[in-house]
């Protein structure tokens, strides 16, 4: 997970950061006050060869430059020129940062992280803020598939178990660093569930990777840690100085193509960085080059209680009724059958009209069960 | 106690007296358009518009639409899919949807919510001049 290499030395830091006319500000962050082994220990992505970090560090950079020509035959067609999920016409889709502790789980977060993202941005709902579960991700699927908080993940497969069977919310498996909490998988995860539709595969293509950011809200991107990382504080992050320490995985929440920067959501608390948040400056670290991932959609399987019907639809098909449920957006009347339709709209109707509270169960973008008090 | 067969009187209401019955005309050409329809349902299939008063709410007129209308008064008969609704701001009398029982059914208990609770509705006029799809806020 990580390559032997000397820890940061903060005056080194800033020395180089004067020489480069201060791109970034370092200081004592969360990271900087742990010790070598501590701060490797949360850099959970396995790194390839030597040779193999080489390559793909120099594919990075030279994919950067080619999004910054004005001549860029289109690599950055269809997106805009900035996004930030965390003010989108004032609205914030992100979730709040978290703390991964003293465990290689990086990956989960990073996918985690996404996973919220996206499920808010996509429903238009900033208000929703899904708590999804990290130590569901990691502890249960990552360790079916060998991961341990000493070797890390990979974020290919944790998309592939994130697709194929889900993740519940953390209030059914709190995460803890190597679950000291011993908390346990709550036996109802599967009627309390967040599951990836689809998702992309973005490596080594910034433009794709910012047109899915500004269309979903955010992506995953692994990269290479190298010790003057731990130190950034804010500003626009390039690799200055100091060895590999390891690998690691992040959610991109935005980019600035006048800036040229990509915008991250770490998971080493909010006393790292500028309030958990890294901005990177486009092609360090293998950044596009290493593992970038979207998810399309996200579909949750979940009751919402005591919320409201704030709208209703219907259209000329049969059983095209839809409620637009309070930070949950617009859910599909279920669709079983026309009476059942019809008897779940009406008393739909009737919360709307009367202004009473509702439970909702959506499955999939439908409401399998509503009570209306 | 005797019931009576007769049709409610209408309740005074902000901008009309007494809405009007659905004039001939406007019976004959609901007839017409009876499975003639030419909206395609799978564009209407998915609600688009978000709550008035949201970043991304409608704010003006989309093709088709009309918005931030309110119903002030439904009207049905015995006769196949004869529901109708009267949509203030000078609209009158718009049919519900003519693409069959099912979809008029729904579309009723919307336009019966509307009236009942007063609330803001966005309405889809297709090219027969019926109500194909409705929101409700």
């Amino acid at each position: 997970m990580a390559n032997d290499s000397k820890a940061v030395d903060l005056e080194e830091v800033r020395t180089e950061l004067a020489r480069a006319g201060h791109p970034w500000n370092s200081g004592d962050t969360s990271m900087s006050v742990l010790n070598e082994a501590e701060r490797r220990m949360r850099l959970g992505v396995k790194l390839p060869s030597a040779a193999e970090v080489t390559a793909l560090v120099a594919s990075s950079a030279s994919l950067a430059q080619a999004a910054r020509a004005p001549s860029a035959a289109g690599l950055n067609a269809g997106a805009a020129t900035s996004f930030d999920a965390r003010n989108v016409g004032g609205s914030d889709y992100t979730t709040p940062v978290k703390d991964q502790g003293n465990c290689g789980s990086c990956v989960s977060f990073g996918t985690v992280a996404t996973m919220e993202t996206t499920a808010a941005f996509t429903r238009g709902q900033p208000a929703f803020d899904p708590d999804l579960s990290e130590a569901h991700l990691f502890y249960v699927h990552g360790a079916s598939d060998g991961a341990t908080c000493d070797t890390g993940w990979l974020p290919s497969h944790a998309y592939t178990y994130c697709k194929n069977v889900g993740v519940t919310f953390e209030d059914y498996f709190p995460y803890t660093p190597r679950n000291t909490g011993g908390a346990t998988l709550n036996a109802d995860w599967p009627n309390r569930l967040a599951r990836m539709v689809s998702y992309q595969t973005l490596t080594n293509n910034p433009a794709a990777i910012k047109q899915h950011i500004a269309t979903h809200g955010a992506v995953s991107a692994c990269f290479v840690v190298y010790q003057d990382f731990f130190s950034y504080h804010t500003g626009i992050y390039r690799h200055l100085t100091g060895a590999v320490a390891g690998g690691h995985c992040v959610s991109l929440v935005g980019y600035d193509d006048v800036g040229g920067y990509w915008i991250a959501k770490n998971s080493w608390s909010t006393g790292w960085g500028d309030h958990g948040y890294v901005c990177i400056a486009y092609g360090e670290c293998g950044i596009e080059t290493w593992e970038v991932h979207g998810v399309d959609a996200v579909s949750l399987r979940m009751w919402t209680g005591q919320t409201q019907v704030v709208g209703l639809y219907h259209a000329n098909t049969p059983r095209s009724g839809w409620a637009f449920i309070n930070g949950r957006g617009w859910l599909k009347v279920n669709t079983a059958t026309d009476s059942s339709h019809e008897m779940m709209l009406a008393d739909l109707v009737g919360a709307r009209v009367g202004n009473r509270p509702v439970n909702v169960f959506e499955n999939n973008g439908s409401i399998d069960i509503s009570q209306v008090y | 106690m005797a019931t009576t067969k007769t049709r409610p009187t209408a309740t005074p209401l902000d901008d009309i007296q007494t809405p009007p019955e659905p004039t001939q005309q406007q019976l004959a050409a609901a007839q017409i358009s009876v499975g003639t329809t030419a909206t395609t349902a799978s564009a209407l299939d998915t609600p688009t518009m978000s709550p008035p008063g949201t970043a991304s709410a409608v704010t003006a007129a989309a093709a088709g639409w009309l918005t931030n209308k309110h119903v002030l008064m439904t009207w049905q008969t015995s006769g196949p899919l004869d529901n109708w609704a009267f949509v203030d701001g000078g609209t009158g009398w718009k049919h519900l949807t003519q693409s069959g029982d099912v979809a008029i059914r729904g579309m009723a208990l919307l336009a019966a919510g509307a009236r009942t609770g007063g609330g803001l509705v966005h309405l889809n006029e297709g090219a027969a001049g019926a109500i194909d799809a409705m929101y409700l806020w």
